[in-house]
């Protein structure tokens, strides 16, 4: 008994390690899975499951847990003992225990059923009683009560009276049902049956005298709370017959969860405020970014070697974008510059245009010039302006050459620019060049070509469209074609030069007249005249060549007229003509016969006719030449006393030209003609001369000094004696020497005046119609002029560094607009059929003079 | 071209009657100016605002248009302004000088 009793115990504790470790494992199970949970931190949330567990639970390693405890359920009971033996202390010795009635069977749980058989006797008497029969009643339920424990059972045997029975009663009753609790579990199936059959017998009885028992039950229930009590509704007279199919209704309650309200708060949405306007001008962008792509598109869908061709010359996208940004950051810098420029010059930009000296009205035959803006380069404060000329396609755009006229303290550079007259503080485009430059020109055809000859001998070609770091386009040859500053490199230090100058016997008036030979195979050539050496002095844009590439001359102080074509990438250079001098050959400090050649000053085309072009020298000759004949001239003239500056032909009379010279004057020819037409003195070296584009007859020059009393008119000269005198000594007095002698002559003049003149010959064939002194400095002198073809404005350079532009008053220009229209050549023509006959003799023109004066 | 920038705004700073000048980038922020900081601050915002407007008046006007510069005359002085996409450059000039 003691044994069964061990075991029971033992299995017991089995069960409970098992138990034990079942809950472990499924608390790590459940630790495990919330770990798994929370580490996703979706539901960090959440309240953190603890599940309880009793205090004295056993703990459990790591490898316990993961222990397998192996189980095998047989049919064979394998504690069965088969002879089981006690010590009997009343007989002291052991006996068998008896074996048990079920045999082998183990009762682990007795369950008393409700059934009884219909053949027993118990089933008989309630049948008797009037169970069994099913029927329904009116009256409402009645509650009657089933004891089942045996302790009630007890209790039932005791008389009703007995109800309120003492309290130790009670309590011995008590005792008396915990004494059967502990009855042996073997004993339990004997002791169920008689209970059952107790059971039913007092059921019997409770039929009886249901009411009474009711009251009193309740009360000992109460006292009993160990006792379970099941309430079955018996409706009263329907006799309920308990047999095998006939159940009771037991009702049960289920563990009822809890409910738990658990509250939580998710992280908001992330918010964000989105406006925008929807303007028509944004519509329409993104369906032109639409387009673009549409386009893009369908050119991918190109064959891929077509594409391959296009992405070889595309640039990259970035490269792209910095270049526009920088060409629209220049852009907006240009403007900005001239619309600050507008501010300042506002004034000057009205009258520019517009301007009128009222005083005109009153002045038949005479208008005024207004000065109207200064143009100063300041890098090029120590050079002057050494050409310029209006750019023929941008009417507000003339190009500057500077150079330097000093030729004792050359400069080492020079500077190419462009001028706006929208922009008069700064150059738009300028370019350093490495030599002074002497003289450009504008190409006609192509108005950023702007061909440029240098104090070098070089002559270039510059772009004025590319940027200012990529320098000249084309650059001659140095060492092949230029002008012949080569010579004097060849001829090096043994170079023999012979200078010779001469002076003017009036102590005043002195001008400076040189000529340089020097020796270069064994001939001696003339490389320079006053100024010295190869530098060129006038280029020339031609007609383009029969293969279309552009041309151009330039001509020089080594008297060669050269042709240089712009092939790609070089110049090609062919020299036209070279000039003969009327000098006879001199002889040179070896003895040898020097050949002298002339010395190219000046260079013009005739408008019409390609090949004849007209070439002023030095020494005062005009030479009409054709690029047909390079080795004569066609016609020679002995125009000036002095080197020729400029010659202009008429713009609408082809047959008439006019040229300027040193020696103060201005002449107009016609071809053909040996004498000129017109003779004006100007009282001082005329460095240009032009003829206006709107007028036959209205000419206006440039005098670079003078003396007072220049705007009565040409009446101040100097006798045609003393010039040929002057001109004699300058060509044969020569003196030798070895080394370059270049004197400077101080001019020295009491009242400097620099002034442009304006001819009309038509209203006055003896008197400027106006003069207008332009600087008044002392050092400066004028040099050049142009006219605007289309605005009343003209530019005249200077000596230092500044570009002058005067307006012509209105009266000038519209006096002269209006009879251009009307007869623009044949008012010249018929001035010119006046002066042809009787044919003029220059001391005619003197007498003019004279009675002008 | 920074060099090319030094170069221009030191000449645009030399012409007559010019107070000022200011370079805007594209965020509004003042990149180069000869002005005062706070001025140039104040210059670029207010500046930037207009411009926007002004651009968007010309493009609603007419899709196809753009601004491309923009004066304000005023008793004291004249805003020049001239805008892109990128930038924004202001000069201030005082014509009565």
């Amino acid at each position: 008994m003691l044994k069964a009793m061990v075991r029971r115990a033992l299995k017991g504790d089995d069960e409970t390690v098992l138990q034990t470790r079942a809950l472990q494992c499924f608390e790590k199970e459940a630790n495990k899975s919330r770990t798994t949970i929370l580490e996703e931190g979706a539901l960090d949330w959440m309240k953190p499951r603890v599940l309880l567990r009793p205090d004295d639970q056993e703990e459990l390693t790591e490898a316990d847990l993961d222990e397998e405890v192996a189980r095998i359920l047989t049919t064979r009971n394998p504690h069965w003992v088969l002879d089981e033996v006690a010590f009997h202390y009343g007989q002291g010795q052991f006996t068998r225990i008896p074996k048990p009635t079920f045999g082998k069977a183990f009762p682990l749980y007795v369950f008393q059923g409700t059934a009884i058989r219909k053949d027993s006797e118990e089933a008989r008497a309630q049948i008797a009683a009037g169970y069994g029969m099913v029927g329904f009643d009116d009256a409402g339920p009645k509650r009657a009560k089933a004891k089942k424990t045996s302790a009630e059972e007890e209790e039932e045997d005791e008389p009703a009276a007995e109800a309120e029975a003492s309290p130790e009663e009670a309590k011995a009753e008590e005792e008396a049902a915990h004494e059967e609790e502990e009855k042996e579990p073997d004993d339990v199936a004997g002791e169920t049956e008689q209970q059952q059959e107790e059971a039913v017998g007092e059921e019997v009885k409770e039929g009886v005298d249901e009411e009474t028992e009711t009251v009193e039950k309740e009360a000992v229930e109460e006292q009993t709370e160990e006792l379970f009590d099941e309430v079955i509704d018996i409706k009263p007279r329907v006799k309920k017959l308990a047999n095998q199919f006939n159940f009771c209704e037991r009702a049960a309650l289920t563990y009822t969860c809890p409910l738990r309200t658990v509250e939580t708060q998710s992280l908001p949405p992330a918010r964000a405020t989105y406006s925008a306007t929807a303007l028509q001008s944004i519509i329409f962008d993104y369906y032109q970014e639409d387009y673009e792509k549409k386009l893009r598109e369908r050119e991918e869908e190109k064959p891929k070697r077509l594409r391959k061709k296009a992405a070889k010359h595309a640039k990259s996208a970035q490269e792209i974008h910095d270049e526009q940004l920088a060409q629209r950051v220049r852009e907006a810098w240009t403007v900005l510059e001239r619309l600050v420029n507008q501010n300042i010059y506002d004034d000057i930009a009205q009258d520019y245009r517009y301007w009128d000296d009222p005083s005109d009205e009153f002045r038949e035959g005479v208008g005024s010039l207004l000065p109207l803006w200064k143009f100063q380069y300041e890098p090029m404060r120590s050079h002057a302006v050494c050409d310029v000329q209006w750019n023929p396609h941008y009417q507000d755009l003339f190009a500057v050459a500077y150079g330097s006229l000093d030729f004792t303290a050359q400069q080492k550079e020079g500077c190419l620019c462009l001028y706006s007259i929208k922009n008069p503080a700064y150059p738009e485009y300028a370019v350093i060049t490495e030599s002074p430059v002497i003289c450009l020109d504008v190409y006609r055809e192509v108005p950023y070509l702007i061909c440029i000859g240098c104090y070098d001998g070089n002559v270039c070609v510059y772009n004025s469209k590319l940027s200012l770091e990529s320098h000249y386009q084309y650059k001659s040859d140095s060492v092949r074609d230029k002008h012949s500053n080569i010579v004097w490199e060849i001829a090096g230090a043994c170079a023999e030069i012979q200078t010779g100058y001469a002076k003017l016997k009036k102590k005043t008036y002195q001008f400076q007249h040189y000529f340089v030979y020097a020796r270069y195979k064994d001939t001696y050539r003339r490389v320079g005249g006053p100024p010295t050496e190869a530098m060129l002095k006038l280029v020339r844009w031609g007609r383009r060549l029969i293969d279309g590439e552009a041309t151009f001359f330039s001509i020089s102080g080594d008297g060669r007229v050269v042709q240089w074509a712009v092939m790609p990438g070089e110049l090609q250079a062919t020299t036209i003509i070279t000039l003969r001098s009327g000098v006879p050959p001199v002889p040179g400090p070896d003895g040898t016969l020097l050949t002298v050649n002339g010395c190219g000053s000046c260079l013009c085309f005739h408008p019409e006719k390609a090949e004849i072009f007209m070439v002023g020298t030095e020494d005062g000759m005009i030479h009409t030449c054709s690029k047909a004949y390079s080795r004569d001239h066609v016609m020679s003239v002995k125009g000036h006393h002095m080197p020729v500056y400029r010659i202009h032909y008429n713009y609408f009379n082809n047959n008439v030209f006019i040229s300027c010279s040193g020696d103060w004057r201005v002449k107009i020819w016609e071809d053909g003609r040996v004498d000129p037409l017109f003779m004006f003195e100007l009282g001082s070296p005329v460095g240009d001369v032009r003829w206006a584009p709107y007028s036959s007859t209205v000419f206006a020059a440039c005098t670079s000094d003078g003396k007072t009393g220049i705007q009565n008119g040409p009446g101040s000269r100097i006798d045609n004696r003393d010039r040929t005198e002057i001109e004699n000594e300058a060509g044969l007095k020569i003196e030798y020497g070895t080394e370059i002698k270049i004197k400077s002559v101080t001019i020295e003049i009491k009242n400097l005046r620099l002034s442009v003149f304006v001819y009309d010959l038509n209203v006055n064939k003896y008197k400027p119609i106006c003069v207008q002194a332009v600087v008044s400095k002392k050092l400066k002198k004028l040099t050049r002029i142009d006219f605007n073809p289309q605005l009343p404005v003209i530019v005249c350079g200077d000596t230092k560094y500044a570009c002058v532009r005067l307006k012509s008053s209105i009266a000038i220009f519209s006096r002269l607009v209006r009879r251009l229209h009307s007869s623009g050549v044949m008012k010249l023509d018929k001035l010119l059929s006046l002066v042809r006959d009787p044919p003029i003799t220059p001391g005619a023109i003197d007498e003019k003079f004279d009675e002008d004066d | 071209m920074a060099n090319e920038a030094e170069e221009t705004v030191k000449k645009l700073a030399a012409l007559r009657g010019v107070v000022g000048l200011v370079i805007v980038n594209g965020e509004g922020i003042p990149v180069k100016s000869t002005l005062d900081n706070h001025i140039s601050v104040q210059y670029a915002g207010l500046m930037s605002a207009l411009v926007q407007k002004a651009k968007s008046v010309v493009r609603d006007l007419d899709p196809t248009n753009a601004l491309t510069f923009l004066r304000i005359r005023s008793k004291k002085s004249e805003i020049i302004v001239a805008p892109d996409q990128d930038f924004i450059m202001i000069v201030v000039q005082d014509p009565a000088e």
